[in-house]
């Protein structure tokens, strides 16, 4: 089962496309979550915030419902926030079982939320369920000249009890961008944060904020930003710099070294084109 | 122990603020810093002082919770997290950082940022 979201249905529908795509390839089907709500984005860290948390049990029981059938307890997102939202609220209902219960009798008219839903990353079924001796097989285009800088934000890493690698040295993307055969470019800001709903409250923060991340990464010598949120991904390309690198999925460079052109956007292979004629 | 700012972060996070000890790493860390006119240690220090101004300050929404001072706070208090308790007493007295009816060009920004900044900006 997986969990969409907002952005792969609005802003980020390539990364949808791609992810659903090279999924495939690796023997992964990724069935969309039936009747499922926006997971509320960011987790509220009130000690007695109640209401915020319902959104994102809601979906917790939905995967509950449909995992029954399909005998599977994991709920995959491919969305950085929705990871961590959805995260960090089903191991605060687990552990404090009266706070699952108030939210059970509040949703009255929905089965009782049991907390055995296990949530995880898109990154971790390819390293853990897939392997990357697997994806190793599956490339079919050269891509060393492709050097690329994974972006890992914020989400995906802090706090430590969500993280799903190391949050002050994470290699888990770098080792699938290897895997690939591009090269990983480590930088320094590959941990940082791309300033998230900042793009909201002042945009100039942002700005800058993506120029500076933009501008490391290019001074460690990438030609390419790579992440797994969709905030980030919009929040770096607001960046005002001329000829800045561009920033895509990693689904996006793993559709493209499989082979799945028809799965990018023209826009995206645009980006790849001029990184092979640059070269 | 706690008084007025102090009591009432303690009460929204079960923190207590007392236990910082002014190292800095939360500045240090924080990537939007210099965005911001008050810095993280500085926010931590004004709540155990009971300085209210501190809830007037920018940081209190310029913080974007990406949570880099939690993981190296040395005195695990969460700096993050006692910011986001000072903007949820803000936004619980009915102060919101954003106009969501305001927002010049709403249908060219993404879902994420809006409903991300209407759960952390407004109440």
């Amino acid at each position: 089962m997986y969990f969409p979201g907002c952005a792969l249905k609005s802003t980020a529908e390539d990364y949808e496309k791609t992810a659903i795509a090279v999924a495939e390839k690796l023997g992964v089907e990724l069935l969309e979550l039936e009747r499922w709500n926006c997971c509320g984005v960011v987790f509220n860290v009130a000690a007695d915030a109640v209401m915020h948390h319902i959104a994102a049990v809601r979906d917790l029981i939905r995967a509950q419902e449909m995992g029954r059938k399909l005998n599977d307890n994991r709920l995959v997102t491919i969305c950085s926030m929705c990871y961590s939202t959805l995260k960090r609220v089903n191991q605060i209902v687990k552990d404090d079982p009266e706070k699952l219960r108030n939210i059970n009798e509040f949703m009255d008219e929905e089965e009782d939320y049991e907390g055995n839903i296990e949530v995880i990353h898109l990154l971790q079924v390819f390293k853990d369920l897939v392997g990357y001796d697997k994806i190793k097989e599956k490339v079919s285009r050269r891509m060393e000249k492709i050097k690329a800088a994974p972006f890992y934000g914020c989400a995906l890493l802090r706090p430590k009890e969500v993280s799903i690698d190391d949050p002050e040295d994470p290699k888990i993307m770098e080792e699938l961008i290897e895997a690939l055969g591009a090269e990983a470019v480590k930088f320094p800001y590959e941990i940082k944060c791309c300033s998230s709903y900042n793009v909201i409250y002042d945009r100039k923060i942002t700005e800058e904020t993506a120029a500076e991340i933009q501008r490391a990464a290019e001074r460690w010598g990438a030609n390419i930003i790579v992440t797994t949120c969709p905030l980030c991904h919009y929040n770096l390309n607001t960046s005002k710099r001329k000829n800045g690198i561009p920033t895509i999925y990693f689904t996006e460079l793993m559709a493209y070294a499989f082979g799945l052109e028809e799965t990018l956007s023209p826009e995206t292979l645009k980006i790849f084109n001029k990184i092979l004629e640059e070269i | 122990m706690f008084r007025g700012l102090s009591q009432k972060v303690y009460d929204l996070t079960g923190i207590n603020v007392y236990l910082c000890h002014q190292c800095g790493i939360c500045s240090g860390s924080c990537p939007l810093v210099k965005s911001m006119d008050i810095p993280p240690n500085m926010v931590v220090r004004m709540v155990q002082m009971d300085m209210n101004e501190v809830l007037n300050s920018k940081t209190i929404w310029i913080c974007a919770s990406c949570f880099n001072c939690t993981v190296r706070c040395p005195r695990n208090i969460d700096p993050a997290r006692i910011i986001n308790a000072l903007r949820i007493i803000k936004q619980r007295e009915g102060v919101y950082a954003v106009d969501l009816r305001k927002i010049e060009k709403l249908e060219e920004l993404p879902q994420i940022a809006l409903i991300a900044a209407s759960r952390k900006l407004t109440g």
